[in-house]
């Protein structure tokens, strides 16, 4: 099983998402702030990662981090929860959305249905492989 | 507006509402300067043209004047001798100076002299002045009214132009109508007067003395004329001015307001994330299993928690419909008849619990849409065709090419229906008549405003016809051809 590691500033909603990935069998790692991202992934290198968008400390935090990931860690699958898109810009720039730009596997909207979660988390490790 | 006309439909007591297409138009801060001279030009360039048909007026009377007088009993009879030269050929003169003035008007117009309508505005006041002072010397420089038309004048410059430049106009007239009487002092012209038997013998009159009199008297009854005029003009320029500048405040605090209801939505939804996760773990076994009374327990703190987070949905949706996004969404081919199906099937769990079907009749037709856009309209409208029909009802779907053009969607149920008074409204934002909310308590009254919005981006017609125990028919005209909507989409939507 892979090892999954949780980007989101809600700790409740981190530790139900990682609960989840647990009873399917992954190891999990959660993380509250982009920053720690960065630190765990050099630490030890997750097979996909669930992360948020939106963070105290940037609304678009989300973003940069995927951006980061792939220039520094090159391709690990990445799960984006987020209702923000080019059809729902949410005040983001499109260069912030464009998927040329933005290296991310798949996106989930919040509230999310830990069934579509499981199901996208089983087919973004499926092509990580 | 006819389209927004509330108007009877196919049978009497069913009423039919066409949604309006169009929202008042918000100006730009950014721009208002902008768009404060071009609606200046424009106005000016009215006034330019009303001044063009109010001078066919003049010239059809000074025309009529000189017809008369080729019927010198008839003009005796009123008191009055008159020669048919010069009122034609005044006709003539200004006719002619019309016609230019016209066709002037009409390069500002189409752009060919942009910025030219105040320059022409007072090209048109020199010249009528110029006129008017040749027909005041023929009509009667001091035994007539006649020299009380250069008011006229005078006050409409102070309405439409600067004070500098009515202050121009006024010198102008009063130059102009002393010039008269200096020239018929000096007897170049000599004085005339239209009056068959004149009360006062202006030839008399004309002295040095009564012209010093008369030019200082003039030129002070025109001053203070031009001063109040002018002054109540600016007066009303500066409110006018002021009026704007609130109005484009207002648009600002609208746009900050959408702004704020977007991120405080969307922080909102953060919170229910969370309860819907953590009630997801209690009711998928992930923390043991429940006893009963404590899973009915959960179970409506999950249904409340959805019904809430339904709610936020829909204010993030509007809002984002209405934020001003970097670039205009875009999009795609989009067939109509799959995506109504995939909409059904979505919708049709929920409606089978309360006995409610679906029958549809699509035909496949591609369209240019916003998918995400056209399957928020779509749901919304299917979603109230099913939670507003009556338990066992059946729910139409009709799904056609209108024209080349243009496709046709029509939504049918048998439900409540809506009251013909209360159709105008229905597009409001939570807006919900009585009888929608004792029949579902649930609805927010934000999906229609959805609708509305959606519809007005894409340009999508909306005809909704409706009668209480009749049911509602939704007629949706999609145009084939995007519009004001870029090609291509990247990114979808879960």
């Amino acid at each position: 099983m892979a090892y999954l590691l949780i980007v989101d500033d809600d700790q409740d909603f981190a530790e139900a998402v990682g609960t989840v990935c647990q009873a399917d069998g992954h190891e999990i790692a959660t993380v509250f702030a982009t920053a720690a991202a960065l630190t765990s992934i050099q630490e030890r290198r997750p097979d996909a990662i669930v992360l948020d968008v939106m963070f105290p400390e940037n609304p678009s935090a989300g973003f940069q981090l995927a951006r980061d990931v792939r220039r520094k860690f090159g391709q690990i699958p990445i799960l984006m929860l987020t209702a923000v898109n080019q059809q729902f810009p949410l005040g983001f720039s499109n260069k912030d959305i464009d998927p040329t730009w933005l290296p991310v596997t798949e996106f989930l909207e919040k509230p999310v249905d830990f069934a579509v979660l499981r199901e996208k988390v089983k087919r973004m490790l499926g092509e990580g492989e | 507006m006819a389209d927004s006309a509330v108007a009877a439909s196919d049978s009497p007591r069913v009423a039919s509402y066409h949604l309006p297409l169009h929202d008042e138009p918000v100006p730009s801060p950014a721009t208002a300067t902008a768009q404060d001279a071009a609606l200046e030009e424009s106005l000016l360039l009215q006034h330019a043209r009303w001044f063009c048909r109010l001078r066919w007026l003049v010239v059809a009377v000074l025309a009529a004047l000189g017809v008369a007088g080729w019927f010198p009993a008839f003009l005796a009879g009123l008191g009055l001798r008159l020669s048919p030269t010069w009122p034609l050929a005044a006709a003539a003169v200004l006719a002619a100076c019309n016609g230019i003035f016209s066709h002037l008007a009409s390069t500002v117009a189409d752009g060919r002299r942009p910025r030219s309508a105040r320059r022409q505005l007072g090209l048109q006041i020199a010249a009528d002045l110029l006129i008017l002072t040749a027909v005041v010397h023929c009509l009667g420089s001091l035994e007539t009214a006649a020299p009380f038309m250069y008011l006229f004048h005078v006050v409409l410059a102070c309405i439409f132009l600067t004070p500098g430049q009515s202050l121009a106009v006024s010198i102008l007239a009063s130059g102009l109508y002393v010039g008269c009487l200096l020239i018929e002092f000096s007897g170049v012209w000599p004085p005339q007067t239209i009056l068959a038997s004149p009360g006062l013998q202006a030839r008399a009159l004309l002295t040095g003395e009564f012209l010093v009199l008369q030019a200082t008297s003039v030129a002070a009854i025109w001053a203070v004329i031009w001063f109040l005029v002018s002054r109540l003009a600016q007066t009303l320029r500066r409110h006018e001015r002021e009026l704007a500048a609130t109005n484009r405040r207002l648009a600002a605090a609208s746009v900050e307001r959408a702004q704020h209801m977007l991120q405080t939505t969307h922080q909102l939804k953060a919170p229910f994330a969370a309860i819907h996760a953590n009630t997801q773990l209690l009711l998928g076994g992930f923390c043991g299993e429940l006893p009963p009374s404590a899973r009915t327990v959960v179970e409506k703190i999950a249904a409340r928690s959805a019904a809430l987070s339904q709610q936020i949905q829909e204010m993030l949706q509007l809002a984002n419909l209405r934020s001003e996004g970097q670039m205009p969404p875009e999009s795609t081919a989009v067939d109509l008849a799959v995506l109504l199906e995939a909409v059904i099937a979505h919708l049709e769990p929920p409606a089978r619990q309360r006995a409610i079907r679906f029958q549809r009749e699509l035909t496949p037709v591609t369209v240019q849409a916003v998918p995400d856009h056209l399957r928020m309209l779509l749901d919304n409208v299917l979603l109230n065709a099913a939670n507003y029909s009556l338990p066992g009802g059946e729910v139409s779907v009709v799904c056609r090419p209108a024209d080349r053009d243009a496709a046709t969607v029509v939504i049918r149920d048998r439900g409540i229906g809506i009251p013909a008074e209360k159709l105008p409204r229905i597009f409001e934002d939570y807006y919900r008549t009585d009888e929608a909310a004792r029949h579902n308590r649930a609805s927010t009254g934000l999906g229609l405003a959805i609708v509305r919005d959606v519809a007005r981006k894409m340009r999508v017609a909306v005809q909704v016809e409706s009668a209480p125990e009749w049911g509602t028919r939704f007629t949706l005209t999609i145009p084939c051809a995007s519009a004001g909507e870029t090609l291509g989409t990247r990114i979808r939507l879960n």
